[in-house]
């Protein structure tokens, strides 16, 4: 759906790190991925590679850490990891929470590489 | 290879355009509604019934978001209210720089914003446009499992619109069992049930978005 857009995103930033650390090639760009974050992980996979093909950052890849959903129960406190069929607090049975984890998108880190430096 | 650490949000320049739209908008209490659901469940329907209800006390601006055709902003602009289409070419569902391009500066001179977003259960989830809420919209017929199948649109949206009530006769469908799988997913969502065809439950409706309108009012007056 819309990897493409999310795929192209990540991209500008790590092109613009790139240029800020006026380095020449790009390695390995880690991102956190948010279990209930909507985003297929081999669409993201694929699209970061059809669009980085050809271009400075050619060579770059994409590793995706998958981030489990944790939620906050708003009735007992409690964190409990949510899984995507059932919200239920491991605690107290509500599912009435707020979610600390699992619907980011961020890139955690870029490895680059520059000649000079050997 | 030297590594950077970024820990950088994806949809960063996005939230940061919709933070400057909500900025904008609570400045001067315009109250702006996000409508997302699958396509064909009745957005631009229910646009309709509530401009045709509201114009007479507000002023409303309506924006539809659709892959192509001008057709949702010539059917809600056929009301007397103004309103502009996007058309997004490819994309599944419509960002805050979309929006605020479109509205520019003259959003503010509106009480009510209503976006209808790209017809898509999934993908409208993450992009925050600077509205105060997500409306969703769950038909009768297009399946009373759909919340639990698509999680994380329920998880975003505050408000739950059941339509299409007239149909219930004719489907196995029940807007209890609808409404019963959202709260699994959502148990503070607030829920309406409406038809444009009876009008079942319109009045409910756009009584509740008339209070939210003059709550947004107040707050902005009291600043
Ligand atoms: N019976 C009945 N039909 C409805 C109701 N609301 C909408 N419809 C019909 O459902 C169809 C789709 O309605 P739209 O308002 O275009 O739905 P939409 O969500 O805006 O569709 P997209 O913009 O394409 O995603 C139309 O044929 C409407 O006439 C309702 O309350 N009852
Ligand atoms: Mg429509
Ligand atoms: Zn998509
Ligand atoms: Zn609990």
């Amino acid at each position: 759906m819309h990897e493409l857009g999310i795929a192209t995103q990540i991209v500008g930033v790590v092109t613009r790190v790139k240029e800020e650390n006026s380095a020449d090639r790009v390695g390995l760009v880690t991102v956190d991925i948010g279990l209930l974050a909507g985003i297929d992980r081999e669409s993201l996979e694929f699209c970061f590679e059809a669009i980085t093909k050809g271009t400075a950052l050619e060579g770059a890849s994409l590793r995706i850490e998958e981030v489990k959903p944790v939620g906050k129960c708003r009735k007992c406190g409690e964190e409990y990891e949510v899984r995507p069929d059932d919200f239920t607090c491991s605690a107290c049975g509500s599912t009435d929470f707020d979610m600390i984890t699992g619907s980011e998108i961020s890139i955690r880190e870029v490895e680059i590489e520059s000649d000079e430096e050997g | 290879m030297k590594k950077v650490d970024l820990r950088e949000k994806v949809l960063t320049a996005n939230d940061k355009i919709a933070r400057k739209n909500r900025e904008k908008f609570s400045e001067t209490g315009t109250l702006v509604l996000n409508l997302v659901s699958s396509p064909g469940s009745g957005k631009t329907a229910l646009i309709e019934e509530t401009v045709k209800a509201l114009k007479g006390e507000y002023k409303i601006f309506v924006i539809t978001g659709d892959l192509m055709t001008e057709n949702d902003a010539r059917r809600v602009a056929r009301h007397g209210v103004d309103a502009v289409q996007i058309s997004t070419g490819d994309a599944c569902h419509l960002n805050a720089r979309m929006v605020d391009a479109r509205l520019t500066d003259k959003g503010t001179l509106y009480d009510l914003v209503i976006v209808e977003n790209v017809g898509n259960l999934v993908c409208p989830a993450p992009y925050d446009l600077g509205e105060d809420f997500k409306v969703l919209l769950v038909a009768v017929g297009e399946g009373d499992d759909k919340p639990v199948k698509y999680p994380p649109m329920v998880r975003a949206s505050e408000v739950l619109v059941i339509t299409k009530t007239d149909l219930v006769p004719y489907t196995d469908s029940d807007p209890a069992r609808i409404k019963a799988n959202a709260l699994k997913i959502r148990p503070d969502l607030k829920v309406f049930q409406v038809s444009v065809k009876t009008p079942e439950g319109l009045d409910e409706w756009t009584s509740w978005l008339s209070s939210r309108l003059k709550a947004k009012k107040q707050t902005a007056q009291g600043k």
